[in-house]
């Protein structure tokens, strides 16, 4: 009867949706490279026909930062070089902005995040706000040194603002969803 | 692992961290050309994932407007219906218009924009946001698109090509900040070079005794940047001086709206100016200024 029931058509699609389901730190890099491009994709193809003009919604940036609290560097830094270029080679962006971005977060939070508990929600926000104002400051250097900084005009900084809540949502449902994924033991602490 | 080895392990993690925006910050900022391997990994691998969404949202959309947005409809037919019989009488009087064109362009010599030069290709994703502003189309390097190569659509200039995969392009878009455009006023005749601005606008600076209005139409010079003379690129929507009391600001509203393209044309052109520059210097040189970034 349990085989029955493995084999059965719904049981078959829930594993099917748990592996496609971007856990960070799936055990299998190459699962984690696909997590990447198919969050990319998603991304890039639907959000922006709803992100209301200017707004951006970022949601491949919140998914690596948890991903980096996570996971080993020794996938961390490949995984952060994976995502800039797909970042930059779908944009006019200078090659290896969010590369040395993202390289930057993935070492910062291979180091602090120990401290980081499931207890409580804060240290969480404060880790994906500061990791987006970081990542949010360095396009915005680069846009004041390559560009016209009259570009930074109010709207600029209100669409940024939403951007970052939005990816601090997003990253704590992404850091949610892990958590219920892990063993029971370690989700104390 | 001994003490020491950890040590320094940790103390070059934090230097590459550190060390890493600074040797960004060194490089000559430009964007990725679409002969390196980033290439491979960034557009080859995630296209069949793009499209095949593309495809689905568009079906979707179609289904949904076809079979079930109906309303008003009948209305709109109707309205449509009035305006083709007044667009038939003015096309009458175009097509007179173009073949006289033809005729005076034939007799001053001047080169004709051909159909087939022109390659149509599908917009599969766009990446419109308020930093670098791209799209993607579907035709690439094994349809004969190469990186320079102007882009227009129906109602005006969209950009240019700025990177190629095997069967998809990168191409930067008219308002990105980095884009530039040698463009005249169409009444005056008075030239100027057109920049991307922000908030899906363009700029254009101009001597203060130049004359200009609000609602003049821009269109291309066709000097410089491979595009063909006189495609419609915007309308001026707002006219500021510079307080060194020398120049005035244009500020430019483009006449094509890029969130809702769905088909654009890749004009078979380069930039005549550059093909002059690799006639005489040879197209190694071109191959060496391209892989040198400074292309």
């Amino acid at each position: 009867m349990e085989r029955i029931l493995e084999t059965s058509g719904p049981n078959r699609l829930q594993k099917l949706l748990g592996a496609i389901w971007p856990h960070p730190d799936s055990g299998s890099f190459l699962l984690d490279i696909f997590h990447v491009f198919m969050i990319a994709a998603l991304e890039q193809s639907m959000i922006p026909q709803q992100s209301m003009g200017v707004f951006r919604i970022d949601i491949l940036t919140p998914w690596l930062f948890v991903f980096f609290v996570f996971a080993p560097l020794r996938k961390s830094l490949p995984l952060a070089i994976i995502a800039g270029l797909i970042q930059e080679t779908r944009s006019t962006a200078p090659a290896g902005m969010y590369m040395s971005a993202y390289w930057s977060v993935a070492i910062t939070l291979h180091f602090i995040r120990h401290t980081l508990s499931w207890r409580h929600i804060g240290p969480w926000t404060v880790m994906l706000a500061s990791c987006m104002a970081w990542v949010i400051a360095f396009e915005t250097l680069v846009i004041a040194i390559t560009q016209d900084p009259g570009r930074l005009a109010w709207r600029y900084g209100f669409g940024q603002i939403f951007r970052t809540s939005i990816a601090i949502g997003i990253g704590v449902f992404f850091a949610r969803t892990a958590k219920k994924s892990l063993p029971p033991e370690e989700q104390v602490g | 692992m001994t003490t020491r080895q950890s040590h320094l392990q940790k103390v070059a993690l934090i230097a590459s961290a550190v060390l890493a925006p600074f040797f960004f910050m060194s490089s000559t900022m430009k964007p990725w050309r679409g002969d390196r391997i980033n290439s491979v990994v960034g557009q080859e691998l995630i296209h069949p994932a793009i499209s095949s969404w593309h495809g689905i949202v568009s079906y979707l959309s179609g289904v949904w407007q076809s079979y079930v947005a109906l309303s008003g409809a009948a209305e709109e037919n109707k309205h449509l219906k009035d305006k083709v019989a007044i667009l038939q009488t003015k096309l009458m009087d175009y097509e007179e218009q173009v073949r006289q064109t033809s005729r005076l362009r034939q007799l001053l010599g001047l080169s004709e924009l051909q159909p087939e030069k022109m390659l149509v290709a599908e917009v599969i994703g766009t990446r419109v946001n308020n930093l670098f502003k791209a799209l993607r189309i579907s035709r690439g390097s094994l349809d004969g698109v190469k990186a320079g190569m102007p882009v227009i659509a129906p109602d005006g200039i969209i950009g240019r090509v700025i990177r190629t995969g095997m069967k998809e392009s990168d191409v930067q878009l008219l308002v990105d900040f980095d884009f530039n455009l040698d463009v005249l006023l169409q009444r005056t005749r008075v030239r100027g070079v057109l920049n991307g601005f922000s908030n899906d606008l363009c700029r254009l600076n101009l001597q203060k005794g130049a004359e200009i209005r609000i609602g003049d139409t821009i269109i291309t010079s066709g000097i410089v940047g491979g595009f063909p003379k006189g495609l419609p690129v915007g309308r001026v929507m707002r006219i500021t001086y510079e307080s060194d009391n020398v120049s005035q600001i244009i500020t430019v509203e483009p006449w094509v709206d890029y969130r809702r393209l769905e088909e654009v044309m890749v004009l078979h052109q380069l930039d005549p100016e550059l093909q002059k520059i690799v006639e005489t210097a040879g197209r190694e040189w071109l191959e060496r200024t391209l892989k040198s970034g400074n292309g």
